[in-house]
């Protein structure tokens, strides 16, 4: 009996025990013992390239600093990214190196301490710090803060990545370079029997993308800064008729008639399999494009610029590019910091950047990389040199926008427009979001 | 009223309530307490900055906006229609079950099934099933019914009424063993009573089996109206809210107010504007249903 009040005893212990175990932050900022924990919240999580070398970095970090215990909570899947984003952020425990995309609300995250200024250790150590493209730097330094607040560590030209076979079946010989020669390049390409353009809209950020190399085109990249400063409106009628120009699409046959319902994987998986002629996409896919087992067309491929308009020369060279950035916390201090900073280093310095472009067709904005031209991938070295024309650079449109929620809402109207949703009516529903979070 | 007098059993007893509770106030009461307390003010969920007293506002502009007041029609239809099928239909199978027919025990498996999975696999295996080259237009298409064929989870006509479909399909299942379980507990007598008296099966089941299960079927309802307002993994795997936004659901708003844009007042709110439907459902039930408090 008493034996068996023991183990009863033990059991509720135990459970007890393990209830607040569970509840132990494995993120914590805090050293373990005399260690230090540097936890990582980044995209990089997979099975990819970049993966890997991002991967042999931080092993050579732990190989360096065997007392450092290393903690990467990445993510690829963009909603768990996300949810633990948000909890860092509402529990002031951030990751020591993170992202944030989007610069219009990091002034909100700079004033309550989240983000560390870069700006005095790019000063510190100019061979790491000048390396960086201006442009790149210029972004995160945010407007009414003095400082640099992100490190790039990913950039690239957002472009049209086509199959030149099915081009040449089409009877197109050179990739349009206008909107009235891209609309009969459709045409032509619809009526040799291929999908013109791989579209997913299920995964509303495809037709966002296609809406933002649209609207650049249209007003060029400042007027997206216009938009998120509330000097333009969704409803102004030249913003309009960019939506419209995606309805000009539609209406002309370019996409799937099912791509309303579709994922980005099945959009994709039809360009990579021949049966789509064009995609829009960023250098991210370079790799997949050109691995023969997952891209069977792959001697095929190649990549351009999104077509200007005839009546906007001026924007011709205003593209849409990714640009994505390491993050430090600003609550980190001592040792802590220091490691943090060799780490974010290592991740970003030219021999990094020098490994990811070679080896993983993957861009981190910097001037100083001697690249090997024999072991450049031709894609990545053309998406390359298309970036480099760029005069003006902007992300997604939403992401001058201080209203969260623009991002759904602007990629959700823009994807209504597939199942018959009008462009007035897509501007309207988009800005209701702005006025009803005046 | 049991009344315990022996010191050591009284600790024994305390010793097993205890992680219960704390439990119970960790997980349940405290994070409601939270969320009242973040539903009346405004907070841009960055730690530091200081939440702003708005008393009522988060509710307000929660009733105010088109996109919940077309998730509170979406519950009211996922609710009703849940209802109106899951019970019915789940008592259909077991009292088929409970004949014992042959193979009775591989249908029970196979209709219980649906609800082992996780609801989140069972929303992506439906969105393959539906998605407009999925096998259900292929089946359409070739019995020749191609003029059916719709893209059900685009088309904002058909979207909701396709999720809702798939939560009749994932819940039956777990309804049936419920209802099964109180079929076992009818005492045969009652029924060969009834049959000596002259009862036909039908007359049988609606005088005896249904009365007898008065208090599991209610309890059925109860738990379906909970589970309908709650769903959310089933619209998250399968349209993620969309067309547009047409599928969203309360609690689905609530996770993109609170997680996506970082307007924790406002997700709150909605949190605890579910929770006050929960209790009027289970209100509501319990009077429709007559259901005792000593039952």
């Amino acid at each position: 009996m008493k034996l068996k009040k023991v183990a009863a005893s033990l059991l509720v212990g135990t459970m007890c025990f393990g209830l607040f175990a569970g509840c132990g932050s494995k993120g914590s900022a805090k050293g373990d013992g005399d260690g230090i924990t540097i936890r990582l919240l980044t995209r990089m999580a997979g099975t990819t390239k970049q993966v890997e070398i991002y991967n042999d970095i931080l092993d050579e970090f732990k190989e360096k600093h065997p007392e450092v215990t290393i903690i990467d909570d990445s993510q690829g899947d963009e909603s768990a990214f996300n949810n633990i984003l948000s909890t860092d952020i509402a529990s002031g425990t951030m990751a020591n190196i993170f992202r944030i995309q989007g610069v219009a609300n990091l002034s909100e995250y700079i004033d309550n301490g989240l983000i560390l200024d870069m700006a005095p250790y790019l000063e510190e150590d100019p061979e790491w710090g000048n390396g960086f493209t201006e442009g790149a730097l210029s972004y995160y330094k945010v407007p009414g803060k003095e400082g640099v607040y992100g490190i790039p560590m990913e950039s690239g030209l957002l472009g049209v990545y086509y199959n030149k076979d099915l081009f040449e079946k089409a009877g197109i010989t050179t990739f349009p370079e206008t909107w009235t020669q891209f609309k009969d390049a459709i045409t032509k390409l619809k009526d040799s029997g291929v999908i013109p353009i791989a579209m997913g809209c299920q995964t509303t950020y495809m037709a966002g993308h296609l809406h933002d190399q649209i609207f650049y085109k249209w007003l060029g990249t400042e007027a997206a800064k216009e938009l998120g400063l509330r000097e333009k409106n969704w409803t102004d009628p030249d913003v309009v008729e960019t939506l419209g120009f995606v309805k000009e699409l539609i209406d002309l046959g370019a996409f799937d008639k099912n791509a309303a319902g579709m994922t980005d994987n099945i959009a994709m998986t039809q360009f990579q399999q021949g049966e789509a002629a064009m995609v829009i996409t960023g250098p991210w896919n370079i790799g997949t494009f050109e691995d023969p087992e997952e891209t069977p067309v792959h001697e095929s491929i190649a990549v351009a610029k999104f077509p200007y308009f005839e009546e906007k020369p001026e924007f011709k060279n205003e593209d849409m590019q990714t640009l994505s950035p390491y993050m430090l916390s600003g609550k980190l201090e001592g040792k802590e910091l220091e490691l943090t900073i060799e780490l974010l280093k290592m991740l970003t310095d030219k021999e990094a950047a020098k490994r990811f472009a070679e080896e993983a067709a993957f861009l981190i904005p910097r001037t100083d990389i001697e690249l090997d031209d024999s072991k450049v991938s031709p894609l990545f070295a053309d998406n390359v040199e298309l970036g480099g024309t760029s005069e003006g650079i902007a992300v997604d449109v939403f992401d001058f926008d201080p209203v969260t929620s623009m991002q759904d809402r602007t990629r959700n109207s823009i994807a209504s427009m597939f199942t018959g949703v009008d462009s007035e009516a897509a501007a309207k529903e988009i800005q209701s979001e702005v006025d009803s979070n005046k | 009223m049991i009344t315990i007098k022996s010191k050591k059993t009284k600790m024994g007893v305390l010793l097993f309530i205890v992680p219960a509770l704390v439990i119970y106030l960790l997980f349940q009461i405290i994070p409601i307490i939270g969320s009242v307390y973040f539903s009346l003010v405004n907070w841009n969920g960055i730690a530091g900055s200081t939440p702003q007293f708005v008393g009522l506002q988060n509710y307000i502009a929660a009733f105010k906006s088109a996109d919940f007041i077309l998730a509170l029609k979406n519950m009211a239809s996922m609710v009703i229609i849940s209802v109106l099928f899951h019970t019915p239909i789940a008592l259909l199978m077991a009292v088929a079950i409970n004949t014992k027919c042959k193979g009775y025990r591989l249908f029970k498996a196979l209709f219980f099934v649906p609800t082992v999975f996780p609801l989140t696999a069972v929303g992506l295996m439906w969105y393959f099933i539906f998605m407009p080259t999925g096998s259900f237009n292929s089946l359409l298409e070739a019995v020749g019914l191609s003029s059916l064929v719709t893209p059900w989870l685009v088309e904002p006509s058909t979207a909701m009424n396709t999720i809702i479909f798939v939560n009749v399909w994932a819940g039956v299942g777990y309804y049936m063993v419920i209802i099964l379980a109180g079929l076992t507990t009818i005492p045969d007598d009652v029924y060969e009573a009834a049959a000596i008296d002259g009862a036909t099966p039908v007359k049988r089941f609606f005088h005896i089996t249904i009365p007898m299960l008065k208090p599991i079927l209610s309890m059925c309802i109860l738990m379906d109206i909970i589970g309908s307002v709650k769903v959310f993994d089933l619209v998250f795997a399968m349209t993620g809210g969309g067309p547009n936004g047409l599928t969203n659901l309360p609690t689905t708003l609530m996770y993109n107010e609170a997680f996506k844009y970082n307007h924790y007042g406002v997700g709150s709110a909605i949190g605890i504007i579910i929770m006050l439907i929960c209790i009027a459902g289970t209100l509501g039930s319990n009077f429709l249903t007559g259901r005792k408090k000593d039952v």
